[in-house]
C-alpha cells in the first residue's frame, strides 16, 4: 500500500489495527505529527476501540457456567492468580546490579544491533523497546540467559524483585496455554527512567513475546497496535506506566498475550 | 496369516482409536481454554448473558460433534468463530431479524463524517449501547477485529468473505458506531439542559 501524502479513513483504520508495513506506519506517523485533525482522528479511533475491549471483557472476568465445562470434561479453575503462583515454586537469586549489567553488555558485546538504538521521531522509545528484543531474541538463540536478569525458576520471586524496582507490583501472565513460557526479565531504561523487559518463548517454535513495562512522564494512550523492525507490538499508557509487548509471531498472539496480562491486572 | 492379518487391521484400529481420544482430549482441553473469548463474542452478538452462553454451547455441542474436521496445530479459535457465528447467524434468520445491509465495496468510506468531537470519556454502558444498535454483522466485524484482535485476512477467512468486505464491513460499523456514540452525547446534552 502506498501511502499518500494525507492518509484517507481506511489507510488510519489498517494503522490502528496494526495492519500496515513499517513502511506505512512511518508515513502514517509523519502525516499524524503534521496534522493535529488526523492525530485527532487516530486517537478517536484507538479510543473507541479501547472502549470497545472494556465494554465486552466482562466474560473473562466471569466464572465459567459449569453447563459449558461439563460437557467439555472440565471443572472450574482456581483464579488466575492462584494457578500462577501454584506452577512456579523453585528459587533462584538475583544476578547483580542490573543497570551495570545492560552497560557492561553493551561496551562489550559483539551482537549487532539490526539498527541504530537512537532513531528519530517520536517513536523513539517504541524502537528501543523493540531493539532490547530483537538483541534478545538473537542472542537467545545462543544462550538465552545471557541477557536476563533473573531466571524463571521463581516466579513469585522474580515479580518481586521488578515490583520493587519498578515501584508497583508486578505480576506476569501465564501464557502457557498459549503455548508460551516464561524465560526471565531483565532491568533497562525507557526515556531514562526504570523499565522491566519479560520474555516469554514459544514452546515448539522459536517465536518469543516480550512485555515491557516502565515507568512514563507521557499522557495515558489507549491500547495502540504498531510494528517496528519487523516486530508486532501493542502498547498503552495508564496511570505513570506504559506497557508494551512485541513479537515475531501472529496478531493475533500479541493480542490474545496482551488481553491476558490486561485481564490479570484487572483482578489485582 | 489370516490371524496375522486381523491381528494387523486390529493394530491399524487401535492406533486410529488412540489417536481419536488423543486428538479429542487436546481438542477439549483447548476449547475450555477458548471458553471465555467464545462467550466474550458470543455475548457481544447476541447482548446477553444467557443467550450468549446457550449460543456458546450449541456451538461446542456441535464442534464436538465434528471434532475430525479440525486439524490440531490450526486456529482453533478462528474454527470455533466461525462456528459460533453460524449458528448466530441461523438462530438470526430463523427469527426473520437479520438486518439486510446493502455492501458497497467502496474503501474510501468515511469513518469520521457527522463525528464532530469524540473527545469525551466513552463510557461503558454507552458502548454496549452503541453496538446494540449496530446490523449484526457490524457488530461481528467489530467485535472480531476490534475485540478478538483477528487481523483482516483471519476476519475474511471465519466470515467466508473478501477481505476488501472486511475492510468495507468495518469502515462502515466503525462510522456507524461513532455516530451512535454521538447521539447518545447529544441526547445526554438536551437530557441535562432540560433538568
Amino acid at each position: 500500500m502506498t501511502i499518500m501524502q494525507r492518509p484517507d479513513d481506511a489507510t488510519l483504520m489498517a494503522y490502528v489495527d496494526g495492519e500496515l508495513d513499517e513502511t506505512d506506519v512511518a508515513a502514517v506517523d509523519r502525516a499524524i505529527a503534521a496534522d493535529p485533525a488526523l492525530a485527532r482522528q487516530v486517537r478517536v479511533l484507538r479510543d473507541t476501540t479501547a472502549a470497545l475491549r472494556a465494554a465486552f471483557n466482562a466474560p473473562l472476568h466471569e466464572p465459567v457456567p459449569e453447563r459449558l465445562l461439563a460437557p467439555l470434561g472440565a471443572q472450574r479453575g482456581r483464579p488466575w492468580r492462584a494457578r500462577l503462583a501454584a506452577r512456579h515454586v523453585a528459587m533462584v537469586a538475583a544476578l547483580g546490579a542490573l543497570m551495570v549489567a545492560g552497560t557492561v553488555f553493551y561496551a562489550n558485546s559483539s551482537y549487532e544491533l539490526p539498527y541504530a538504538v537512537v532513531a528519530r521521531g517520536q517513536g523513539n522509545w517504541l524502537n528501543s523497546v523493540a531493539n532490547y528484543h530483537l538483541l534478545y531474541a538473537r542472542t537467545a538463540a545462543r544462550d538465552e540467559r545471557l541477557l536476563v536478569d533473573v531466571g524463571p525458576d521463581d516466579m513469585s520471586y522474580l515479580e518481586d524483585w521488578f515490583s520493587k524496582r519498578l515501584k508497583r507490583d508486578v505480576r506476569l501472565p501465564n501464557l502457557e496455554t498459549q503455548g508460551f513460557q516464561i524465560q526471565g526479565g531483565r532491568v533497562m531504561f525507557v526515556e531514562s527512567l526504570p523499565a522491566a523487559q519479560f520474555f516469554y518463548k514459544a514452546a515448539n517454535a522459536d517465536d518469543i513475546v516480550s512485555m515491557t513495562i516502565a515507568q512514563t512522564r507521557r499522557p495515558d494512550v489507549a491500547w495502540t497496535a504498531t510494528k517496528r523492525n519487523g516486530l508486532n507490538m501493542i502498547y498503552w499508557r495508564t496511570n505513570g506506566y506504559v506497557y508494551v509487548f512485541s513479537t515475531t509471531a501472529g496478531k493475533h498472539v500479541l493480542h490474545n498475550v496482551a488481553s491476558t496480562f490486561e485481564e490479570g491486572q484487572e483482578k489485582i | 496369516m489370516t490371524a496375522v492379518n486381523r491381528s494387523a487391521a486390529e493394530n491399524v484400529a487401535f492406533r486410529r482409536q488412540v489417536g481419536r481420544c488423543f486428538l479429542d482430549a487436546l481438542f477439549r482441553s483447548q476449547l475450555v481454554a477458548l471458553l471465555p473469548r467464545l462467550r466474550r463474542f458470543a455475548r457481544g452478538l447476541t447482548g446477553s448473558a444467557d443467550r450468549a452462553d446457550n449460543l456458546v454451547q450449541a456451538s461446542c455441542e456441535r464442534a464436538l460433534a465434528r471434532v475430525e474436521q479440525w486439524t490440531p496445530g490450526t486456529r482453533l479459535d478462528s474454527w470455533m468463530f466461525r462456528i459460533v457465528r453460524t449458528i448466530w447467524i441461523d438462530e438470526l434468520r430463523a427469527r426473520a431479524v437479520r438486518d439486510r445491509v446493502h455492501e458497497q465495496e467502496n474503501l474510501g468510506e468515511r469513518i469520521f463524517d457527522g463525528v464532530r468531537h469524540m473527545e469525551a470519556r466513552l463510557t461503558v454502558e454507552a458502548v454496549r449501547e452503541a453496538v446494540a444498535h449496530l446490523s449484526p454483522e457490524q457488530r461481528e466485524i467489530l467485535l472480531l477485529i476490534a475485540v478478538e484482535g483477528v487481523s483482516y485476512k483471519e476476519a475474511a477467512e471465519i466470515m467466508d468473505v473478501p477481505i476488501g468486505t472486511v475492510m468495507s464491513r468495518l469502515a462502515r460499523a466503525r462510522a456507524a458506531l461513532l455516530k451512535q456514540l454521538e447521539r447518545r452525547r447529544d441526547a445526554e446534552k438536551v437530557v441535562r439542559l432540560s433538568r
